[in-house]
């Protein structure tokens, strides 16, 4: 006989059982991205303080930010959410082919991001504009950095859930993993443009 | 503490040099920085609790429409409908 739960008479007397408002994936992704918004925060307004403080913006002999290339690979970023959302959509109707090549399609595009971030900046490195050339230098590397590593570590985070998928491993109803990336990945997505706001149009 | 102490006695004692001391960072490019960065970072910690909390209300089914409709309810008692009311 299952032991009881809730102290009732009996199955039928028993209070429901207990479902709490907010599930635990999206309670822990909740403090992480709070956590998360507060440490980009303090950089954008690091970044802010110097740009306002700053009598010519960029200082002189420092080269521009290429804003037609990062407005592009905005777009790409933007894309890979929009996959990420339609492998969710193949997780709720159990298609876990169309998921893992989602999810491969969202990994894709945040490697081609992170790749044309990278030629980027090995170009304005050899423009003269490096992490220890000026606080331009500094705040610009340390901030767009900051947000490239997250990227990075989300795309590893969505390669091993690809992988998961590949093994079946979500369609047993367990999608908390697969979730969290998700929810993960659409918020280094939906920072980038308030980045790209912030440090290459204003 | 004595030193601390004394030099804020001496402040209270000469009101001119204390105001001179606070507007010190009011030079042509001190104060400039003290504007939407520094309110944004302020403003942060609130707007997450706000988001934060909205989050929970809505999980845990509130929604604006209903909290509006309630409030309507309880401030505006409905008429009896069997009452006639003179419109002139």
């Amino acid at each position: 006989m299952p032991p009881h739960r809730g102290g009732g008479d009996g199955p039928d007397r028993d209070p429901a059982p207990h479902r709490p408002p907010l599930d635990n994936v999206r309670l822990a992704m909740l403090f992480l991205i709070c956590s998360e918004v507060m440490f980009f925060g303090g950089l954008v307004s690091a970044f802010l303080v110097l740009r306002v403080t700053a009598a010519v913006w960029p200082p002189p002999l420092q080269p521009r930010l290429p804003v037609g290339v990062t407005a592009v690979n905005t777009l790409v970023l933007l894309g890979s959410s929009v996959a990420m959302a339609a492998a969710l959509q193949a997780l709720r109707r159990g298609d876990a082919r169309a998921l893992v090549r989602r999810l491969g399609l969202a990994a894709g595009l945040g490697s081609v991001f992170l790749l044309v971030q990278g030629y980027e900046w090995a170009r304005l490195v050899r423009f003269g504009l490096t992490l220890s050339s000026d606080a331009y230098g500094t705040t610009f590397y340390t901030l767009i950095g900051a947000h490239a590593v997250h990227v990075l570590g989300a795309l590893v985070w969505v390669a091993v859930v690809a992988l998961l998928a590949a093994r079946g491993r979500f369609t047993d109803g367990r999608t908390g993993a697969l979730r969290a990336c998700a929810i993960y990945w659409h918020f280094v997505v939906a920072l980038w443009p308030a980045l790209f706001l912030a440090v290459y149009l204003v | 503490m004595r030193a601390p102490g004394l030099v804020a006695f001496l402040l209270v004692l000469a009101p001119r040099s204390a105001h001179a001391c606070a507007t010190c960072i009011a030079s042509p490019f001190g104060d400039r920085t003290y504007t939407w960065p520094y309110l944004g970072l302020i403003v942060l910690p609130f707007l997450l609790l706000a988001a934060a909390f909205g989050i929970f209300a809505h999980s845990a089914g509130y929604r604006p429409h209903l909290l509006a409709h309630r409030l309507a309810a309880r401030f505006w008692a409905k008429d009896d409908s069997l009452i006639i009311k003179e419109t002139t």
